[in-house]
């Protein structure tokens, strides 16, 4: 019974050192702090996980509306208001391009959504430093969102210096998602390219090339047709309408 | 001269105009933008938002709108059919000579991208390329996607040997990787077509019995222990089994079962999936695979949708009714794909039918083939101006039946009645027949089938016309049809009058059938069972060579 105790307590003791000498490493050794640090302590990961949140669901919205976050031209599918992205009113005709720059609008959209939310996000970073102690000096520039292959990032001209002891320079804010938009709206483009040539679009062609993706036509008995593009891996999706040589009901 | 000129003028200018004035005598304007937001359409004036370009003619007649191709300078994309201000307005590069893109900017080529390839613009290509950080291999030598895909052999593959922390170590990747290494490591030497675990390489990497799904290929494949992507799995090529399979690459065609039906799907001991026979690499799930991988975590997935009986990239054609071509019934696509059936409804009102065909392979019967279907136009616009049998069933050109009318003609030359038959649509269309506006025109198409016959008959003078000279109210007529008798029934009236010679039985059927099979006309159940409106088939009342339907 005495020698089971004390084995106990030398298991015990090791416990403690093991805890004290972590705790020195972590405070002693320089960097170390760095990688167990929370995002708070991180400008970068600060800007990162303050704004990604916002960033992903912007994209869903955005994804499931046709490429605008308030499209002003659309059709009501499943309570979704989707964005015609190409158009005609009349019967037999081949749709009108309405948005010929995706990608670009997209990125667009994004950016002017995202503003009010990136100021508060550096607003933010500079009132946690300060909170600590540093002194802030926060230049702001420019931002651009761009959507890029497998992934949306957001990069930022804005420089940050923090000074306590000694001033540290932080200048290569950016946001990184990984989503697959970009491949999303290629496909996209090209189904509009199609649909303005033919006025339909051959869905299993894109499944045949594209072993991951899923193509979904759903025609509406007004002939405009709703495209449900999904990425089987992420189910990443993305969704627009077209009206392509409608038939009428009759002549 | 001026006179001249002024004609002149005035006649493009009414050209111009002439085709914008709808049947209504509306002039339809282009307006740059819709109160409801649409750029470049052909609508009302009152439609078009205020403070835009309208004009009353067509879009192709204006500089604003005319249809061109806008080119994305940057990404190297070309949109066709696109008005010139939306593609002003959105920063891209119009170009007016071509809707289609068929402009020199817009020329497509094969964009090879590592082990990818895209067919693209050079642009684009550039772009993309710059993405994935790799140098442009552009081929505008090749004029299709289907031959661009299948170029992508890309440079072949090897061990790329190299020292790291003391140790010899290896990476399966291309020459010109292995190159770019040479500024980072030391004794960086390529083998082609060899694998890291080849012996003569001594390296640290060595065989191992796991497996692993690589992006963008379908097969399952061996890992090394450093990690490196070997030969497509085959359990009975293990290294204690096949040491020569663990030393040089070997192709898709020599690995195991190559083009076996199925693609391999559930076999567990061989990784040569293959997407077009129905499978692909998938992590070993108990829910959805059959067979247990012998090594490894990975088997071919089956992708067949079982609960349709389908293959892989089959469709057929499918009806929310067994009632068709019914008010209501419509055709749809099913479409397997990835273990997943969807569904695509063909243009509503019956504007497109489906059609289904089957790829039988030898020895196979009809309904165990391949399917494949497609929406198709439903062609029966032109089907009631055919009056010549052969033109109403060219298929090439219309989907349409030739049928009896009810409709008897005198033949001079043969000196008899002949049948009438009429050319109808084969796939009978919708109609918005709830539409009581002038937009729809279902009435108008409907009542084509109407018509009136008269059947006119004599009777003798006989003891019956003398009984109702003295006032006999019982007096029964017999009646002899003698005028268009194809459109009576024999029979008595409700006051005994009998009527003989009729010779249309089946009259009030054959109208019925020209009437249903215009559209949704005349006495139908819809696509649900429910009875019509105003018709029912069920009470077809024919009474002394008088047919109504009831309610």
């Amino acid at each position: 019974m005495k020698k089971r105790r004390g084995q106990v307590t030398i298991f015990v003791i090791i416990a403690v050192v093991i805890i004290a000498a972590a705790l020195l490493i972590y405070f002693l050794v320089p960097g170390v702090n760095n990688i167990f640090s929370t995002s708070s302590e991180n400008p970068y990961q600060f800007i990162q996980s303050c704004l990604e949140d916002d960033l992903v669901d912007n994209i869903i919205t955005l994804s499931d509306k046709g490429g605008s976050l308030q499209p002003e031209h659309y059709i009501l599918y499943n309570g979704e208001t989707i964005e015609y992205l190409c158009y005609t009113n009349e019967y037999y005709r081949t749709c009108v391009m309405q948005q010929p720059m995706l990608k670009k609008h997209i990125e667009e959209e994004l950016k002017v959504k995202l503003n009010q939310k990136i100021r508060d996000c550096f607003t933010g970073l500079e009132q946690t430093f300060k909170e600590k102690g540093y002194r802030t000096t926060l230049n702001t520039g420019d931002y651009g969102v761009e959507l890029l292959p497998k992934r949306v990032i957001i990069e930022f001209n804005h420089s940050l210096a923090l000074t306590k002891d000694d001033t540290e320079n932080y200048d290569k804010f950016s946001v990184v998602i990984n989503n697959n938009l970009y491949e999303l709206v290629s496909i996209a483009n090209s189904i509009l390219n199609w649909e303005a040539r033919y006025g339909d679009a051959e869905t299993t062609s894109y499944m045949n090339y594209y072993h991951d993706l899923k193509v979904e036509k759903k025609k509406q008995s007004d002939g405009s047709t709703i495209y449900i593009l999904t990425d089987r891996n992420t189910q990443d999706k993305f969704q627009f309408a077209t009206r392509s040589v409608a038939w009428p009901p009759g002549i | 001269m001026k006179r001249v000129l002024f004609i002149l003028i005035l006649s493009i200018f009414l050209i111009s105009i002439l085709p914008h004035i709808s049947s209504a005598g509306e002039v339809t304007y282009c307006c740059e933008e819709t109160v409801k937001g649409a750029f470049c359409q052909s609508t009302q004036k009152e439609d078009c938002k205020q403070n835009v370009r309208q004009v009353p003619t067509s879009c192709e007649a204006t500089n604003y709108c005319k249809l061109g191709c806008c080119y994305d300078s940057t990404d190297g994309t070309c949109m066709e059919n696109t008005p010139q201000v939306v593609c002003s307005n959105e920063g891209g590069v119009w170009n007016g000579d071509s809707a289609s893109c068929d402009i020199p900017q817009c020329q497509l080529g094969c964009c090879l991208i590592g082990s990818q390839a895209a067919f693209v613009t050079q642009t684009r290509c550039k772009r993309l390329s710059a993405l994935y950080g790799l140098e442009t291999n552009y081929r505008s030598d090749i004029y299709d996607e289907v031959s661009c895909i299948a170029s992508t052999t890309t440079e072949e593959m090897g061990a790329c040997v190299y020292e790291f922390e003391f140790e010899r170590t290896c990476k399966m990747i291309t020459q010109s990787e292995c190159d770019s290494m040479k500024s980072s490591y030391e004794g960086v030497k390529f083998y082609s077509g060899v694998l890291c675990t080849a012996e003569d390489l001594g390296t640290v990497c060595g065989p191992t019995k796991d497996t692993t799904c690589v992006e963008g290929r379908d097969e399952v494949y061996f890992v090394d222990t450093c990690g490196n992507v070997a030969n497509i799995y085959d359990a009975d090529r293990t290294a204690d089994r096949d040491r020569e399979y663990w030393t040089k690459m070997f192709d898709k065609s020599e690995s195991c079962d190559y083009e076996e039906k199925g693609g391999n799907a559930n076999d567990g001991v061989c990784g040569n999936c293959d997407y077009y026979y129905g499978s692909t690499c998938k992590k070993y799930d108990r829910n959805k695979d059959r067979t247990n991988p012998r090594y490894g975590e990975y088997i071919c997935r089956d992708l067949a949708c079982d609960e349709e009986g389908k293959d892989h990239g089959e469709t057929w054609c499918v009806s929310n009714t067994n009632n068709l071509n019914t008010p209501g019934s419509e055709y749809f696509r099913k479409v397997c794909y990835n273990g997943e059936v969807t569904i695509e409804p063909c243009a509503a009102f019956r504007s497109e039918i489906c059609i289904e065909a089957e790829i039988l392979e030898e020895g196979q019967s009809s309904g165990d083939g391949f399917s494949v279907a497609a929406c198709t136009a439903n062609r029966w616009q032109d089907c009631l101006a055919q009056e010549d049998e052969d033109d109403c069933l060219n298929t090439d050109k219309r989907d349409c039946e030739w049928i009896y009318s009810g409709i008897k003609k005198y033949n001079e030359d043969s000196e008899e009645l002949e049948n009438v038959n009429v050319c109808v649509p084969k796939y009978a269309p919708g109609f918005d027949f709830w539409d009581i506006s002038e937009d729809s025109d279902s009435e108008e198409m409907c009542a084509i089938a109407s018509s009136e016959c008269v059947a006119k008959f004599e009777r003798k003078l006989d003891w019956d016309d003398v009984k109702d000279l003295v006032g006999d109210p019982d007096t029964e007529y017999t009646w002899y049809c003698k005028e268009n008798c194809h459109c009576c029934t024999n029979g008595k009236d409700e006051d005994g009058n009998t009527y003989k010679d009729c010779t249309g039985e089946n009259y009030v059927e054959y109208k019925k059938n020209f009437c249903t099979a215009l559209g949704d006309c005349g006495p139908k159940r819809n696509y649900v069972g429910q009875k019509g409106f105003n018709f029912d088939d069920d009470n077809l009342i024919c009474n002394g060579g008088d047919c109504y339907w009831t309610l």
